[in-house]
């Protein structure tokens, strides 16, 4: 057991962090290396560490905390509430919150297999939905959405949260148009549609003018085959009377 | 914000219009896809075009899925666009979908004289509708659909105003 005060020296001595005197036995556990240090060189795969780049890193968060604090300070005087995290440059909204005018293509990858070509876990790439406005990733359509129409999300694109409230004649506008368009689509349909008609009847004529064709040039076929026939029977009979046959002719 | 009534909107039969649609299939239509992809940040003009793209009248189909017809009838109850707008949008008469539409928020929303001087016209409008529900797709009419925004307490799963109800029907009493 120790007692309070003793404890209390004991800790204080150790938050000055005097490095123990070394001594002999201590040098030479050092000179018989352990497994852990060795310095075989098929673990140079290995990632070093550059410490050096840490500690600036560590510096810099500091100074940057450091400075935070102090505004927080000044805040607190002048009776506002402090900052929470670091300061982040989001543009001032300065356009209503607007419609998206593009199709999110939630469906575009949907039962497809997809090679993750951004390893590291961060970053765009991931498997997910990734937001480049504000380099995040969301891991379903739900989260995503959610992202995409947040105050935040808004914020990044310079928009407020409140939306444009239309006008009786915008609203007569919108209507006229799409009026207009209607009547576009169907009148392209009727054209359409006679143009398909016109176009069934072209191919029902051609098919009937080549029928027409094919029996005209079959029964000239025919007749001159008859023709023929009749020559050749003739020949024939010619032959038989005269004593000899002819070359055998399939016709007979 | 996506789910929020729109600044300045008043209380219709004194709570926030929205909540004329019961809160379970309110967050029911917060949640569904339609809502999040297609009804963010609609206007009183931009919202035509959804509703001219509907292919049916309803409240909820299958289990508990909201129509697109009830998620534009919120998307109305949050912006809450003026009765002009309200008017042009009945007389749009190429577009039936949204002339229901229209009928259906001037009967949750309107005092019941104006209701029924608005929407009495309709009863003479023929067109078939189709209905999502439950049960499937089936047919009605716009009439009928209007008489029963005129004469029933409820529509398509909806509560609508009991008290516009009964002075509907006063005035229907006295009117014949
Ligand atoms: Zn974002």
């Amino acid at each position: 057991m120790i007692a309070p005060q003793d404890r209390r020296i004991i800790r204080v001595e150790h938050l000055n962090l005097i490095p123990p005197p070394v001594t002999k036995q201590q040098g030479r556990m050092s000179e018989r290396k352990g497994a852990y240090a060795s310095t075989a060189s098929d673990t140079n795969f290995r990632r070093k560490w550059d410490k050096e780049e840490y500690a600036e890193k560590a510096r810099q968060r500091d100074a940057e905390e450091k400075e935070r604090m102090q505004e927080n300070e000044e805040r607190l005087k002048t009776g506002k509430k402090p900052r929470k995290g670091a300061k982040k440059d989001v543009p001032t909204p300065t356009e209503l919150m607007k419609l998206r005018d593009y199709d999110l293509e939630l469906e575009k990858n949907l039962n497809k297999t997809i090679v993750v070509a951004n390893p590291s876990g961060r970053g765009p790439g991931q498997p997910g939905f990734f937001c480049e406005k504000c380099n995040r990733t969301y891991r379903d359509t739900a989260a995503y959405l959610d992202h995409i129409n947040s105050r935040a999300h808004l914020r990044m694109l310079g928009q407020k949260t409140q939306i444009e409230r239309s006008t009786v004649e915008q609203v007569r506008e919108r209507i006229a148009f799409l009026r207009e368009q209607r009547r576009e689509a169907s009148k392209a349909k009727e054209f359409d549609f006679n143009k398909r008609l016109a176009e069934v009847k072209a191919k029902a004529d051609a098919e009937r003018a080549a029928k027409k064709a094919q029996k005209k040039a079959e029964k000239e076929k025919a007749r001159m085959e008859l023709l023929k026939d009749v020559t050749v029977q003739q020949d024939d009979d010619m032959a038989q009377m005269m004593g000899f046959a002819g070359f055998g002719s399939s016709k007979k | 914000m996506a789910n929020t009534t729109v600044r300045g909107a008043t209380a219709i039969h004194g709570q926030n219009p929205q909540f004329l649609v019961e809160t379970v299939i309110r967050n029911r239509i917060y949640e569904s896809l339609y809502w999040k992809e297609r009804c963010f940040a609609l206007t009183a003009a931009t919202l035509i075009d959804r509703a001219i793209e509907m292919n049916a009248i309803g409240g909820v189909y299958g289990n508990n899925v909201p129509t697109e017809f009830i998620c534009l009838l919120l998307k109305l109850l949050q912006i809450q666009p003026e009765k002009e707008i309200l008017i042009e949008y009945l007389q749009a008469d190429e577009f039936k979908y949204l002339r229901a539409l229209a009928a259906m928020y001037i009967r949750m929303t309107f005092q019941a004289a104006e209701v029924y001087e608005i929407l009495e016209p309709l009863l003479k409008d023929y067109r078939k509708l189709r209905l999502r529900d439950v049960g499937g797709y089936s047919l009605t009419y716009m009439d009928e659909f209007v008489d029963q925004l005129l004469h029933e307490e409820r529509s398509l799963t909806l509560a609508l105003s009991f008290w516009v109800a009964l002075c509907l029907a006063q005035s229907l009493t006295l009117s014949f």
